[in-house]
């Protein structure tokens, strides 16, 4: 059986490291280039990734979720916090274009893991309202008050929501008490 | 009141999920992890908020290749550290994650770095010629020979300050600066060796503050003549756990030519591979 790409850079393969940057270098820079308007923030942050990675291959599970499930949560982590520290403003003008739905992608072109076909299964079954504060929060990479802004809907009512709505999909992933 | 406190740390492990944690709910997030240990280490949400993300990946962005050869770079200097890193005895591990402070992206898992690759391979070709040289003189010695054992000792580590000395000896290119503090340059904070042709050089500090190496680190940057002022090169990142005097070795990633400006960064435990440079509390002028 053919060792994970992160096994083998956990285990010191130099040689990983390509494979790595052949198979996941362009999500994590699409990753970054959605959440990051700015070129030369999204090129700091997939560097940085990359290193936190190097850093945490060895922790990766197949048995907890896929290899590219484990980066896209990687990259994430450190994406969110380029986006807050960057206190980015959302001009008004594009709360129609951010308000609009994205795309969501159920199907093979692209291989994105299957929790990935799934979590876009168990999206659409959630709530409206649960529904649209997760991607705004998630696609677009809005605070709480930036949704609240966006939407209408009080703080608390976004935190709620965006709460309820992100457990639902835990549980129907089947990642409810896994990692507990 | 368990119950609710198991409540927040949920809603606080969704919200690091989806939003990310200023400092405050991340040191309360870690007291919280703290009082509940066994739901310390669940990133269910941040799958579940992952496995999303994903789904809305619809397209894919190649990896620009002049960023891709960054990133090879980095990896390169990574595992050379990693390797290097346990050498010296002041110097922290670049890979060190003792506490994760989830506001900088920390693994919200411990994480202890691995043997080093290099380092096996190192002793595995060390093995081999040890072996192939005994094979050598075992098939070459004549038989009537008398084999004399030589006692030999091993050769004795040096520690910072004797090699600090040695340096401060042998290099004639030695640049020799003080540290001052930024906010008072008045305020002298110690001295900053470095020799180009040895590509070594040491810290020495005295009144540099100690820190909490579970919440930051001191990073230095060397401003040299063979690389722009944004991207300087990363000399290694160190704790100081003395307020006395303290020699630390500098660690750079990358050849120095001439360098122009060292300065100490406080940065995240472990360091980061581009300072904001927002908190700088040493800099030497050459």
């Amino acid at each position: 059986m053919t060792k994970a790409i992160l096994q083998r850079i956990a285990e010191g393969d130099k040689a990983a490291v390509q494979d790595c940057l052949n198979n996941y270098g362009g999500l994590v820079w699409s990753l970054a280039r959605r959440m990051l308007p700015n070129t030369d923030d999204a090129e700091d942050a997939v560097q940085e990734v990359f290193i936190d990675i190097w850093k945490n291959a060895d922790r990766f599970d197949e048995k907890v979720a896929s290899e590219t499930t484990f980066v896209a949560m990687i990259a994430r982590r450190r994406l969110i916090d380029r986006v807050r520290k960057s206190q980015r403003q959302i001009p008004a003008d594009s709360l129609e274009d951010i308000l609009t739905e994205p795309s969501v992608n159920t199907g093979d072109a692209i291989q994105l893991g299957v929790e990935a076909r799934q979590a876009a299964t168990e999206l659409n079954k959630l709530r409206p309202e649960q529904k649209q504060v997760l991607q705004l929060s998630i696609y677009q990479g809005l605070s709480h008050q930036e949704i609240s802004n966006a939407t209408g809907m009080p703080v608390g009512t976004v935190k709620t929501h965006a709460r309820r709505g992100l457990l639902q999909i835990r549980e129907n992933l089947g990642l409810k008490g896994a990692f507990a | 009141m368990i119950e609710l406190k198991k409540e927040r740390m949920l809603d606080l492990q969704a919200d690091r999920a989806l939003f990310g944690l200023d400092e405050t709910e991340a040191a309360e997030l870690r007291e919280l992890e703290e009082l509940f240990p066994e739901l310390a280490g669940d990133f269910s949400l941040e799958i579940a908020a992952s496995a999303l993300s994903l789904s809305y990946t619809t397209e894919i962005e190649p990896l620009p290749e002049s960023l891709r050869t960054k990133i090879t770079r980095d990896a390169e200097t990574f595992f050379t550290t990693e390797t290097a890193g346990a050498k010296v005895l002041q110097f922290q591990p670049q890979l060190r994650e003792e506490h994760p402070v989830v506001s900088e992206l920390q693994p919200t898992f411990s994480f202890e770095p691995k043997k080093p690759f290099m380092q096996w391979l190192g002793w595995a070709f060390g093995g081999l010629a040890c072996l192939a040289l005994a094979l050598t003189l075992i098939f070459n010695q004549p038989k009537t020979q008398t084999i004399e054992v030589v006692r030999t000792e091993a050769p004795k580590v040096q520690s910072p300050a004797e090699q600090y000395a040695a340096l401060l000896a042998s290099a004639s290119d030695l640049k020799r600066v003080g540290w001052t503090n930024p906010k008072n340059d008045k305020e002298s904070l110690g001295e900053v060796v470095w020799s180009d042709s040895q590509q070594k050089g040491f810290m020495k500090f005295k009144g540099l503050s100690a820190n909490d190496a579970a919440r930051e680190a001191y990073q230095l940057w060397i401003f040299d003549e063979s690389q722009d002022e944004k991207t300087p090169i990363d000399g290694g990142v160190f704790d100081l756990n003395s307020n006395g005097e303290v020699i630390v070795p500098i660690n750079a990633k990358l050849k120095v030519v001439n360098p122009k400006l060292f300065a100490i960064t406080v940065e995240k435990p472990g360091g980061v591979v581009v300072s904001k440079r927002e908190k700088i509390v040493a800099v030497a002028k050459v």
